[in-house]
């Protein structure tokens, strides 16, 4: 069979560095090809090359036997049947599906007017052709992300696409929604579609594509085919070394001891489009880590914000150890010894046109060691910023260098090293704190948790990422449309049945 | 601690290129304009900057309310406010300093000066926390509110003066201040110790940003206000708090000049004050102590453009064309950038060589 896609030695610099180095990659006709990588490994890079996106700066690109020009734009990609679905849905959401879907590619009947029902008709007809339960007159704003990801998907079948690109398009997905996706996916091989897949998640490698090609730091590490391969080489290829798994030590604390914090009934008032809490349950204990799993938007940024203190409770309260508290301001929380990684550690985490000093001191600026008379003590606080720079391993070591010029990882571990290294740090909320960074920074946030949890804290950590709640959770709880669907402890804890609770279904 | 040194020199370097690059080009500009008119750019140049450094005294008279004026847009900025209300601020401090310097309260020296500017200082803070506290309160956009009530001030101050404060019968001016409340100059220099009040006040924003805890909380709610909240920062109740400190100092820069210069309250005397005040706090980037060199140069071309209409029959407004041009250049993104390629294509092979010695 001939090649669809033949990339030879691209190289594309940004800078001094260098994002893809002498790659070459070629794909057959209806073929289902895995792109792995750590992030920054170069995956996103070399499809935005293929699809116009990015002028390459050497190699050649051949689509469907057709040389390419050294610079296209994605217009030209798409009239040669190439189509990209971003990690970042690129959806107009107050459009209809249908109106979303021919935006760009509409059926005129003069140069003003197009016809709408017979858009409506073609789009429809389309979702059946493939069993893909979409309305084309429902508004794009009211679907879940699943189905917003299919209307992204539905735009490049409209455009009759023969080379589908998926940026990292499991990531927001229940494990019954990826199942789902993965059908859709293997029907479109099964009409003749060649589907570029870029992921960093083993298990789905294995599961829907044939070849794989594992990037590292730019280059091409290796390509295999997966009936050949297992999941621990193509880790230790992807990250260069063998992968040691956080886990929980085996040996569970006992259950019998009461909880440290326990959150009884959390409401808040619903505000805009984020998902509000109703009657939030949960029980968490000193020494455990308490994994609160499920699809993003079902009230995971609330829960943190409430126990943040900056969003109010309209309902319930917040009992630590012998104190209630109703009344939930940031100040109290803090002094009830809660110390929170937000979700979103540029926004909410750090100051981003801050120093590393200037980042951790926010969090000690009321610490009589570093602060007199409302002054800092310049000497002292620099030693100790330093002191935390060197434990946490944030790199650069400089303690002046603005946060936004860092990478994610050490971002974080900044906002790690900050709340974790008060003296009365009892409690601490975890949300996402893995998102975005790659496996090194991934396993030094774990081990950063795990040490917490030896030390006898309460842990709350909050994930969209199924493996981390698995990998660290000694109890699993499940968010749910804004309550908690089920607590209970993670061994035994089977796959479905979360998927089942995450997807709102109940265990028979 | 070198990298950190050379980073920081760097970027306060190309922060002055940029700026004195946009001010070269305005005054090239500006002379194409003045030779389509038929004037020499020379002579009037020549004229503007033999007034302002053969009255050095004069420009820095002028730069002390410049100064504060700067520090009044700077000062609530920290916070992500914008208070447009310098204007107001400045001659309602003014006003307010000369009725009470002009009151007998049985004040020594020096304490009267000091209670005339605290008075002053509490009005401004009143009128910028005002639309501070609308903001933090109602949500109602402080650019508007306080450029809105730049008018409603300079008419009432008006009336006040024309009415209860009246002076003379001749002119809208207040009574001359007590002898006791004046500020008193170097000799015979045009300019007095308020000069040093203001130099003092930048210096010490300075400090309080970069040193104090709440100096550190007042730049995280402006710079990065929903972390500041995480924090347990209280933004708004800072924000209000900018806002008036803003206030009170533009306030106080009306009370010097009239303490130390005018001894009554003239009005119309301090027009454009406060406007200067965004284009200072601008060139500055908003920098307490670049504020002392960016008000220092509009006071030069300020006080040389009075100089113009009497020597040459310029209209002194030309100078306020020439400011505006500058900041029209500075606010441009495409050529600051193409500024800074061309700082960056001359400068490379001295930046290696410093590398390799290092």
């Amino acid at each position: 069979m001939k090649n669809m896609i033949e990339m030879r030695d691209i190289v594309k610099m940004f800078g001094p560095s260098c994002a893809n180095d002498h790659i070459s990659l070629s794909v057959k006709k209806g073929e289902i090809i895995s792109l792995l990588g750590e992030n920054g490994a170069g995956k996103t890079t070399l499809m935005n090359v293929l699809f116009g996106l990015c002028r390459r700066d050497s190699g050649s690109i051949a689509i469907d036997g057709v040389e390419m020009p050294v610079e296209y734009s994605p217009q030209t990609a798409i009239e040669h049947g190439i189509a990209m679905v971003h990690q970042h849905l690129k959806l107009v959401e107050t459009f209809t599906v249908a109106q979303n879907v021919i935006l760009g590619a509409e059926t005129m009947v003069s140069r003003r007017l197009f016809r709408r029902e017979k858009c409506e008709r073609a789009v429809g007809a389309l979702c059946s052709r493939y069993g893909m339960d979409i309305d084309p007159k429902s508004v794009v704003s009211a679907l879940p992300l699943g189905a917003k990801q299919r209307v992204e998907i539905l735009k490049a079948l409209y455009r009759g696409c023969k080379v589908l690109i998926l940026d990292e398009p499991t990531t927001v997905l229940t494990p019954q929604e990826t199942d789902a996706l993965f059908d859709l996916l293997r029907s479109f091989q099964a009409a003749g579609m060649t589907i570029i897949i870029i992921t960093h998640k083993l298990h789905e490698v294995m599961a829907i594509s044939s070849r794989v090609l594992v990037l590292r730091q730019g280059k091409a590490a290796a390509i295999f085919n997966t009936n050949e391969t297992t999941q621990a080489e193509l880790a230790a290829t992807m990250i260069g070394k063998t992968l040691v798994k956080a886990q929980v030590s085996a040996q569970l604390h006992s259950h019998d001891c009461p909880p440290s914090v326990e959150l009884r009934g959390l409401s808040t008032a619903a505000a805009g489009d984020a998902c509000p809490l109703r009657d939030v349950n949960l029980n968490l204990y000193a020494g455990r880590i308490v994994g609160v799993a499920g699809v993003d938007g079902n009230g995971q940024t609330a829960l943190v914000e409430v126990l943040a203190g900056v969003k109010k409770l309209s309902g319930g309260s917040i009992q630590i150890g012998a104190k209630e508290i109703k009344k939930n301001t940031s100040g109290t929380m803090r002094q009830e010894g809660i110390q929170i990684i937000p979700e979103d550690r540029h926004r909410q985490g750090l100051v981003l046109a801050f120093s590393v000093y200037e980042n951790i001191m926010l969090g000690y600026r009321k610490d009589r060691r570093f602060v007199k008379d409302g002054v800092f003590r310049k000497a002292k606080a620099r030693q100790f910023v330093s002191q935390l720079s060197n434990t946490f391993d944030i790199r650069p070591r400089d303690t002046g260098i603005l946060v936004k010029r860092m990478s994610g990882g050490n971002q974080q571990k900044v906002v790690l090293a900050r709340e974790l290294s008060s003296p009365d740090v009892k409690i601490v909320v975890v949300s996402q704190p893995t998102r975005g960074l790659d496996a090194g920074a991934i396993q030094s946030v774990h081990s950063t948790l795990l040490k917490l949890r030896e030390e006898g804290k309460t842990i709350l950590l909050i994930s969209s990422d199924l493996d981390e709640i698995k990998a660290l959770s000694d109890e699993i709880a499940i968010l749910y449309n804004g309550s908690i669907a089920v607590q209970r402890a993670a061994q035994g804890f089977a796959d479905e049945a979360i998927g089942l609770y995450m997807g709102g279904g109940k265990e028979v | 601690m070198k990298s950190k040194l050379s980073r920081m020199q760097s970027g306060t370097l190309r922060e002055l290129g940029r700026v004195a690059f946009a001010m070269l080009f305005a005054f090239a500009a500006g002379a194409v304009f003045l030779m389509a008119i038929g004037s020499n750019p020379l002579t009037i140049y020549g004229a503007i900057f033999a007034k302002a450094f053969g009255s050095f005294d004069s420009t820095l008279r002028r730069a002390t309310p410049l100064m504060l004026s700067g520090l009044a847009i700077a000062i609530p900025l920290q916070t992500g406010m914008f208070n447009m209300g310098g204007e107001g601020q400045i001659i309602a401090g003014a006003l307010t300093a000369a009725v009470v310097g002009a009151s007998d309260l049985g004040l020594p020296a020096g304490l009267h000066a000091a209670a005339a500017i605290a008075a002053a200082m509490a009005v401004g803070a009143v009128l910028s926390g005002l639309p501070g506290l609308l903001k933090i309160t109602r949500g109602a956009n402080e650019v508007v509110t306080t450029l809105m009530l730049n008018s409603i001030v300079s008419y009432i101050v008006t009336w006040l003066v024309l009415n209860p404060f009246k002076g003379t019968d001749y002119s809208p001016q207040s009574k001359k201040i007590l002898p006791a409340a004046e500020i008193p100059t170097f000799g015979k220099l045009d300019f007095s110790w308020g000069l040093l009040i203001a130099l003092a006040l930048c210096v010490l924003t300075h400090l309080f940003f970069r040193s104090t805890a709440k100096g550190l909380e007042m730049r995280a709610a402006g710079a990065g206000p929903a972390a500041a909240r995480y924090l347990g920062i209280n933004n708004k109740l800072l924000c209000l708090l900018a806002m008036a400190l803003g206030g009170a100092v533009a306030s106080m820069g009306g009370a010097l000049e009239v303490l130390g210069g005018q001894h009554a309250y003239f009005d119309e005397f301090f027009t454009n004050y406060g406007f200067d005040g965004i284009a200072i706090a601008y060139m500055a980037g908003s920098h307490p102590l670049g504020i002392i060199v960016t008000a220092l140069i509009i006071s030069m071309i300020r006080v040389g453009a009075l100089a113009i209409s009497r020597t040459t029959g310029m209209s002194p407004y030309f100078v306020t064309m020439l400011q505006g041009l500058i900041i029209i250049l500075l606010v441009t993104p495409r050529f600051a950038g193409t500024v800074l390629s061309l700082v960056r294509r001359r400068f490379p092979a001295r930046k290696k060589e410093e590398g390799g010695a290092a």
